[in-house]
């Protein structure tokens, strides 16, 4: 039961909430590097960001669309709060996870409860954060692009990971992220259109 | 030599012989379920089983401490890993989720069966469509991949209910893949021996396996040195009690044994006397342990602990044949003035343990085998043998510069009566004031655990949502239909009760496997195939849920609806069998659930709900209390023990009366004996303190040895030589006995010095009780035979 439930948690990652930031292009970079840009992203201290989630399952003759806000803090806490079409709370505060579902369930999962959940989760947090190390830990990052129009493919490196999920592709501009494209195994697909409070 | 004197000898050597070759047959058990009654009452047999082997008792409680806690995850690993791979250990749980397949799968495949929310309506067209509309909901929220696995099989999700369920309220905080406690200092996990709690070997062992796993993970884990491992549960904390008292009892007795030792020198000095006088005990232990192992089998640890105790009387013995034969006297000439005297003590003695024949504890009984063997042996040996051993070097102990002195103080003795009475009186008076609270049966106040230990216990138990070891309900039906559907109406009560607050949770054996009338309402809520596909058909019209989506819920429903009923061996995962197993006992005629409950807040409530749902027609539900349940086996235990005393007293009187042929006479032993006993119990009880069945033992050994002092004394002929060293004798035995009783005092293990203590102060007041009311009541009495010795 625990596995399945792990299973079940692992995916449950995938939809996570990433953050867009409005940040400065940094200083005296001539060269946009991932390692500048993940610099860049380490000094962002907060973000806040409205999203548009559309998905396609096989399983549905139409597309599913959530609308809500995300908002992150550094250095580790992230919040998506759906509005429609149901409110939904998902809070990530350092190693845990709590959400409120629609129908009022709450639930809470300690993230070290499986190595596969805190892959995906560092997926979008340490790109948040700006934390390269941790994100090389989990993904093969391939990135490319200009400061203005870059896209950061990550595929997972735990095999139980990638039987899920085939890729996450994050693209953006300077120091704000735009789309979060999930591509799962099944072909199920997700994508998430971010945009930024001003500030 | 003579004839029959050749004869005892070869006799002894034989019996010896025999006795050594059957004792190294013999199986020692240490398990103490043989101090546990044999009660008739069903009930009372699952409390004494779940005292002895129930789950809780078999659970070792293990937090890891200090260090980092990436290192107390790493080495919790490899500790689990390593627990598993031994027999000692049934089940290993950390919080890594190793959980079997078999195990998986027969939650999954079962769901529409074991899920206590299945109802007819979840499957009818509203409650479909109400299902496929949140299931929609959670599909656009951040739970969908929770979901979409499984939504095909399962929309109305039973599984993720069923899993709540079966979690049973034990919430774990895990870490870095592992559990800790919600401070986050403690990395957790949990032991379930294959042996119960009393089996201490057993046990130990295990204790052994974990602590050598555990110096091996911390030795492959760098930095695991930092970490430290606490490990607590009833069959720990049994062997480390084991092993203060081997530690005590070997310390304290190398002392007393010293002490006895060189006062024997002293007395004797010669080496030859001395070790001559641990002939006939070592006879006598030698035959009582052949005597029980013959009779029962097997002999219990306890009994040769205590056993050699209770026999030491008959060190006395010897004590009495040395001390009291006169240079160049011969043994054999004491031997026939004291024979009678010591061959009544003996019959005297043997009638205080007889009563422990009757005991409904086998423990009890075997003490009884074993001390009245041993004496009559002991008691043999001294009389048909020593003088056999003695005949070439003995002639006899010296002469000691003291023994007019002690001699003439028992003369003056007398004038102490007085003050005897009035102390005598006063006790009588204490006593009887506390005659109401005078015994202790609290089974916790005597535990020799100590408070630090019982803290880190109720810490990790807390922390680990280990069972409470205090309180369990206890369902019990004459067959296991019956009980399942009791169990089943105590899981709705007990539902309830944790929603008030009164537990935080409980498990139950209908969980794993709901009674047939259960399964069947549950069956009879699936529709047919036809009937649901049309009502599911029904319930996503105009939702955007594809039409071939829930073909496999459609084929699973179906499938268990054909399926015949869950059966025991329909549990073929090993986690789930075992909880099975330790959740329904089975009894010749009769089947009892236990469900064990998690922090039990208010045990008075669940008491009450319990009292007043109605079982099932034949079954009874409700919460036992192991500890007030434990003290009131206790309270039985120590009355049956009194009454079993008492009775031995009785028939003391009675065998007295009979030998004597006089009531002044018998008076003249007893008086002493009873002024001693209820003089010491007034001792004992001085601080308020209340006796514990210890004292009570302790109080059995010191009629059993101040009744051979008062026979001395009632048979007269306190003067001259044969007076002194009958008095030497007198005195030798009883400094022997409180040097080795006394020394037991020191000890802080309650059943150490409680006989301890009782003995040392009990035999010494015997004596001097014997001295003051007894140095010429003999004579006043009217013995003539008395006054003349020989």
């Amino acid at each position: 039961m625990k596995d399945r439930l792990a299973g079940l948690v692992i995916l449950g990652m995938m939809l996570l909430p990433s953050a867009s930031h409005a940040g400065e292009p940094v200083p005296g970079t001539s060269v946009w590097s991932l390692e500048s840009m993940m610099a860049g992203l380490h000094q962002v201290k907060a973000a806040s960001a409205r999203f548009i989630e559309r998905k396609q399952m096989a399983m549905l003759t139409r597309g599913l669309e959530t609308t809500g806000t995300l908002r992150y803090v550094a250095p580790n806490r992230l919040e998506k709060i759906t509005s429609t079409p149901a409110p939904e709370t998902i809070i990530l505060d350092g190693e845990t996870l709590t959400g409120t579902q629609a129908n009022g369930d709450h639930y809470t999962i300690a993230l070290s409860d499986s190595p596969e959940v805190a892959a995906l989760v560092e997926g979008i947090r340490s790109t948040l954060a700006g934390d390269l190390p941790t994100l090389r830990r989990y993904y093969s990052i391939d990135f490319k692009g200009t400061h203005d129009d870059w896209e950061l493919d990550l595929t997972p490196k735990n095999a139980r990971v990638r039987d899920k999920v085939e890729s996450i592709r994050i693209k953006g501009v300077e120091l704000v992220l735009k789309t979060i494209d999930v591509a799962e195994r099944d072909g199920d697909h997700s994508q998430m259109i971010i945009t930024p409070d001003a500030q | 030599m003579n004839q029959r004197n050749r004869v005892a000898l070869i006799l002894w050597a034989i019996g010896l012989v025999t006795c050594v070759w059957v004792i190294a047959r013999t199986p020692f058990m240490t398990d103490m379920s043989a101090f546990l009654p044999d009660s008739p009452e069903p009930a009372q047999q699952v409390l004494v089983q779940q005292l002895r082997d129930g789950v809780a008792s078999r659970l070792i409680l293990i937090g890891l401490e200090d260090g980092t806690p990436a290192t107390r995850a790493e080495i919790s690993r490899k500790l689990a890993q390593s627990l598993r791979t031994f027999d000692g250990f049934v089940l290993i749980e950390n919080g890594d989720g190793a959980i079997g397949k078999a195990d998986q799968d027969y939650v999954w495949r079962n769901r529409y069966l074991l899920n206590p929310d299945v109802t007819a309506d979840q499957f009818s067209r509203d409650g479909l469509r109400r299902a496929l509309e949140q299931d929609l909901q959670l599909l656009s929220s951040g739970m969908e991949p929770l979901l979409k696995d499984s939504l095909p099989h399962d929309p109305t999700g039973e599984a993720i209910g069923l899993a709540r369920t079966l979690a049973g309220g034990a919430h774990h905080r895990v870490r870095d893949g592992v559990w800790v406690s919600a401070d986050d200092r403690q990395t957790l996990l949990l032991a379930q021996t294959l042996a119960p709690g009393f089996d201490l070997d057993a046990q130990e062992r295990d204790l052994n396996y974990l602590r050598q796993s555990f110096a091996d993970a911390q030795k492959s884990v760098q930095g695991g040195d930092s970490v430290r491992m606490l490990a607590t549960g009833p069959g720990t904390f049994g062997v480390k009690i084991r092993a203060q008292m081997k530690h005590d009892v070997t310390i304290y007795s190398a002392i007393a044994s010293a002490g006895i030792i060189g006062l024997l020198l002293i007395a004797y000095r010669s080496f030859v006397v001395l070790s001559l006088t641990l002939v006939p005990v070592v006879s006598g232990a030698l035959a009582g342990l052949t005597a029980v192992s013959l009779w029962f089998g097997f002999v219990h640890g306890i009994t040769v602990g205590f056993g050699v105790t209770l026999i030491g009387e008959a060190v006395d013995y010897a004590i009495y044949l040395f001390a009291q034969t006169k240079r160049n006297g011969g043994a054999s000439a004491t031997l026939g003035r004291i024979w009678p005297t010591l061959r009544l003590g003996v019959l005297v003695s043997t009638c205080g343990f007889a009563a422990m024949l009757f005991s409904s504890f086998i423990g009890f009984v075997q003490l009884g085998v074993f001390t009245i063997v041993g004496l009559a042996v002991a008691v043999s040996v001294t009389r048909f043998v020593l003088p056999n051993l003695l005949t070439a070097r003995f002639s006899g102990t010296r002469r000691l510069g003291f023994a007019p002195a002690l001699l003439d103080l028992i003369h003056r003795a007398r004038v102490l009566r007085i003050p005897l009475f009035i102390v005598l009186a006063g006790a009588v008076f204490m006593v009887g004031v506390r005659s109401g609270n005078l015994w202790q049966d609290e089974l916790t106040s005597m535990s020799p655990i100590s408070a630090g230990d019982q803290q880190i216990d109720r810490a990790l138990r807390s922390a680990t949502g280990a069972p409470d070891v205090r309180y369990i309900v206890v369902a019990t039906a004459p067959d296991m239909e019956t009980l399942l559907q009791a169990s089943a109406r105590t899981s709705v009560e007990l539902e309830r009760l944790i929603s008030s607050h009164a537990l935080s949770g409980f498990d139950s054996p209908d969980r794993y496997l709901p009674s047939l009338a259960t399964q069947f309402a549950r069956n009879a809520a699936l529709p047919d195939q036809k009937t649901l596909a049309e009502n599911l058909a029904q319930a996503s019209n105009g939702l955007p849920f594809r039409p071939e989506t829930f073909a496999p819920f459609l084929a699973d429903i179906e499938t268990v609806r054909q399926a015949a009923p869950l059966t025991r061996s329909s549990l073929t995962g090993p986690a789930l069998s075992l909880k099975l197993d330790s959740l329904l006992i089975q009894r010749p005629g009769m089947w009892a659930a236990v469900m064990p409950l998690l922090d039990v807040a208010d045990p008075n409530r669940i008491a009450d709900i319990l009292a007043k749902t109605i079982a099932q027609p034949g079954a009874t539900v409700k919460l036992l209390d192991l500890e007030t349940a434990s003290n009131r086996l206790l309270h039985q235990y120590r009355r049956e023990a009194l009454l079993l005393a008492s009775l031995g007293s009785l028939v003391i009187a009675a065998v007295l009366l009979v030998h004597f042929r006089s009531i002044s006479q018998t008076f003249v032993v007893l008086a002493p004996l009873g002024a001693a006993v209820i003089m010491t119990v007034a001792v004992l009880t001085l601080n308020g303190h209340r006796l514990s069945i210890f004292n009570l033992f302790g109080l059995l050994l010191v009629v059993a040895v101040g009744s051979n002092y008062c026979l001395f004394f009632q048979r007269g002929g306190m003067v001259g030589e044969d007076g002194e060293r009958t008095a030497v004798s007198l005195l030798l035995a009883n400094i022997c006995t409180v040097l080795g009783f006394g020394v037991l005092s020191l000890s802080g293990i309650p059943v150490l010095y409680g006989i301890g203590g009782t003995v040392a102060i009990g035999t010494a007041l015997s004596l001097v009780a014997a001295a003051i009311l007894t140095s010429d009541m003999g004579r006043t009495a009217g013995n003539p035979s008395a006054a003349t010795p020989g």
